[in-house]
């Protein structure tokens, strides 16, 4: 759903914004940040319709789009008594131990919003997606334990991950996962080598002619 | 504290200068005549002068002292009280009920504007400042309302009534609706402002007003929603404008709309971690004001225009300290003027010190303001700084995260590899601790960036890091190793050498030259 223009300023579509968030929350409506942004910006303008469980939802739908900025986005729009309280001060918690690459607190703590996450299909994964990013872009090849406590998973369920993405470049060679290579995690000798630019001997080429 | 409150139906108005009337009668008839630049040499010059001589302490005459002279004309009227309310604000403190009857004749003018069929000429900076005007008149009443302390209570019951007053929305739906009803968004995507801009905002024939203000509108609603904290929507909004190819941008040539233009945009990728774009939108603009500061000297807009410069430095220091790798794109001048100001403060901002940049988003950052009333029943409940403070608690967390890493990148820039566990040792935490610091220092140096298109949102991720490293296992050992990248710069030498070069040569040149003239050139090589 596009939110454009002078859409973007009407409080009566306040609920056919809402109801198209939730379709997004359960995958049945196509993501847009644009909605959210216009329903939390109307929450803004009247903290007292804000349906709190919905801003916890749709901060987790947020989180789960990371990395892109999406959470940032929508967080900086909410004033301190709509992320005071339940549940939104628990996904809140979430999003500071996701971004701070604290993966032990951040597991633990989903133990205190499991309500909301249940209700927001395809959370775990996208978050193990984006761990799996990340790693990406810091590590060469990372051993299997790291792995499993990083993404929570089992061994079984790992090897299943990791089979999964191998066609994507991860192989997995005894204790050790390699990852795939790309630009971010190699090392790139960089020789900044500035060739000589023609404005820099323009003035010697210059004096010498005017005195040949 | 008591405020001067300036009641003009209380104030008996009985004569009012004759030059006074004689520059409403002008200012009027070449507003009829669509004489541009007589009524721009009127409303540049001579009404802040007149401001000066007659009405440095208190309102200009109100509009029915001179509306016998101007024929009542209602359009005229509009306007002369744009300035009279413009004035009121700058010099007094505005009772609020100047503020609603301000807000009343932005109403009656804008929608004039909009549904009559305007064909007056304008000058484009008179244009600027109504929409800047309107801007700043609704962020002080934001503020306004928000101070319920010092408020008696029937003030406060005014103020409820008020709601309909300087609304959010309503302002928001003005802005949107000049923009769309100029066409301005169709316009400049057809061509890119070409026309425009070799113009110079004029195109002969047609009324320049409403084009301009759906122009500057742009401009407006990404100020608005930056005061409210919707960076991106901002962002958004103000399309099809391109800041990073700024050839045809007609707002250089109006320095209070460029220079409002790129502080919002810039504090707006700040504040999405997107550094090399806040940083490319600083240095721009800072170009810029070095450029034509010398212009305005004389101007009233001057002090404006420093003081934003200052603010504007302290974003730029905020930026350099939470990714130092943009230094490397900032213009020579800009870098030894931040070095400047705050030399000694980036280099503790670099070892983390939270509590300078805390000092410098405060004085940099704008006046936010919270979209809704305040609960006037509870005045205690939420003070004027609650949208500060929430915004920078925000920056604070932001910043949080990235300043205990400074340690870890000192001792990383020592070594070509390292294994975790020494690393570990050296920095007296475990090895769980130190894989966490370093996937955020990774993190953190891995923004979003601008690469093209019309969308001031978009772009892809690319590295900002001023050390690259990775993290490996050896597969012989197992251990887990740190491999740092080298950075290797040449340096490039030819353009020192080019200048001494010449130089030399002007020296040879002189000695050679003849006797006479080598006397004074031979001096003055020493």
């Amino acid at each position: 759903m596009e939110v454009r223009g002078v859409d973007r300023y009407q409080p009566e579509k306040l609920a056919v914004l809402e109801r198209n968030l939730e379709e997004q929350i359960t995958g049945t409506a196509k993501y847009s940040l644009d909605v959210a942004t216009a329903v939390f910006r109307l929450y803004q303008l009247q903290p007292s319709v804000a349906r709190k469980e919905l801003i916890a939802r749709a901060l987790l739908k947020a989180l789960s789009q990371m990395p892109q900025q999406d959470y940032r986005i929508l967080i900086h729009l909410l004033p301190e008594r709509l992320v005071a309280e339940e549940p939104v001060s628990s996904v809140v918690l979430l999003a500071q131990h996701l971004e701070a690459c604290n993966l032990q607190d951040f597991w633990a703590a989903t133990g205190s919003c499991k309500d909301t996450i249940s209700k927001v299909p395809g959370f775990q994964d996208a978050i193990r997606n984006y761990v799996l990013h990340s790693l990406s872009i810091t590590f060469q090849r990372v051993s299997l334990r790291v792995l499993g406590d990083w993404l929570k998973l089992d061994s079984s369920a790992l090897q299943q991950l990791l089979a999964d993405k191998a066609k994507a470049g991860w192989k997995v060679q005894g204790e050790v996962v390699c990852l795939p290579l790309n630009a971010f995690n190699t090392a790139v000798q960089k020789r900044k080598a500035d060739l000589i630019s023609f404005e820099a001997v323009a003035p010697v080429v210059k004096s010498s002619v005017a005195t040949a | 504290m008591a405020f001067r409150d300036y009641d003009p139906y209380e104030r008996d108005y009985g004569i009012v200068p004759d030059i006074v009337k004689q520059f409403v009668v002008y200012l009027y008839r070449h507003i009829r005549e669509r004489n541009i630049p007589e009524i721009e040499s009127m409303y540049e010059v001579s009404f802040p002068k007149l401001s000066d001589r007659y009405f440095k302490q208190g309102p200009w005459p109100p509009v029915d002292a001179i509306s016998d002279l101007v024929d009542q004309d209602h359009v005229f009227c509009l306007l002369y009280k744009e300035l009279y309310f413009r004035h009121l604000y700058a010099k007094t403190q505005p009772s609020l009920r100047a503020r609603c009857e301000s807000w009343d004749n932005y109403c009656d003018l804008f929608g004039v504007i909009l549904h009559g069929n305007v064909n007056m000429l304008l000058p484009n900076s008179w244009l600027w400042a109504m929409v800047d005007e309107f801007l700043y008149q609704f962020q002080s009443f934001a503020q306004y309302r928000t101070k319920l302390a010092g408020k008696s209570a029937e003030e406060i019951e005014l103020l409820k009534k008020c709601d309909k007053v300087w609304n959010i929305l309503d302002v928001l739906n003005v802005l949107q609706a000049l923009i769309d009803k100029s066409g301005i968004v169709a316009e400049l995507s057809r061509d890119g402002g070409a026309e425009l801009a070799a113009h110079d905002g004029y195109i002969p024939g047609q009324s320049n007003v409403l084009r301009m203000l759906g122009y500057f509108s742009l401009v407006g609603q990404l100020r608005v929603h930056c005061l409210i904290g919707d960076y991106s929507t901002g962002l958004q909004s103000l399309f099809p404008l391109n800041l990073f190819e700024r050839g045809k941008l007609y707002t250089q040539l109006l320095s209070g709309c460029h220079i409002t233009l790129f502080y919002y945009s810039s504090f707006a990728y700040l504040m999405l971690q997107r550094y090399t774009d806040a940083g490319r939108c600083l240095n721009a603009i800072l170009s810029y004001i070095h450029r034509v500061k010398q212009l305005h000297a004389r101007n009233a807009a001057y002090d404006q225009i420093l003081k934003k410069n200052e603010q504007m430095y302290a974003l730029l220091a905020l930026v350099v300290g939470l990714c130092p790798a943009v230094q490397s794109t900032l213009d020579e001048h800009v870098l030894v003027a931040l070095k400047d100001k705050f030399g000694e403060k980036l280099q503790r901002m670099f070892r983390g010190d939270e509590g300078l940049f805390d000092e410098a988003f405060m004085y940099g950052c704008p006046k936010f303001i919270t979209a809704a009333p305040p609960a006037y029943d509870n005045p205690s409940a939420a003070g004027p700084q609650e949208a500060y403070l929430r915004q920078r608690s925000l920056f604070l967390r932001q910043v949080g995260g990235v300043s205990r890493l400074p340690l870890l990148k000192q001792y990383l820039l020592l070594y070509s590899s390292i294994s975790l566990p020494k690393l570990a040792g050296l920095l007296e935490t475990d090895e769980a601790t130190l894989r966490t610091a370093l996937a955020c220092l990774k993190k953190s140096n891995y923004c979003l960036q601008w690469d093209g298109g019309r969308d001031m949102t978009s772009g892809s991720f690319t590295s900002t890091a001023d050390i690259d490293f990775y993290i490996d296992v050896d597969t012989a050992t197992g251990a887990e190793l740190v491999m740092l990248s080298d950075n290797i710069t040449t340096r490039h030498q030819a353009e020192l050498l080019s200048r001494h070069i010449v130089k030399f040569e002007a020296i040879v040149r002189d000695l050679e030259a003849p006797p006479v003239a080598a006397a004074a050139p031979a001096q003055a090589a020493y």
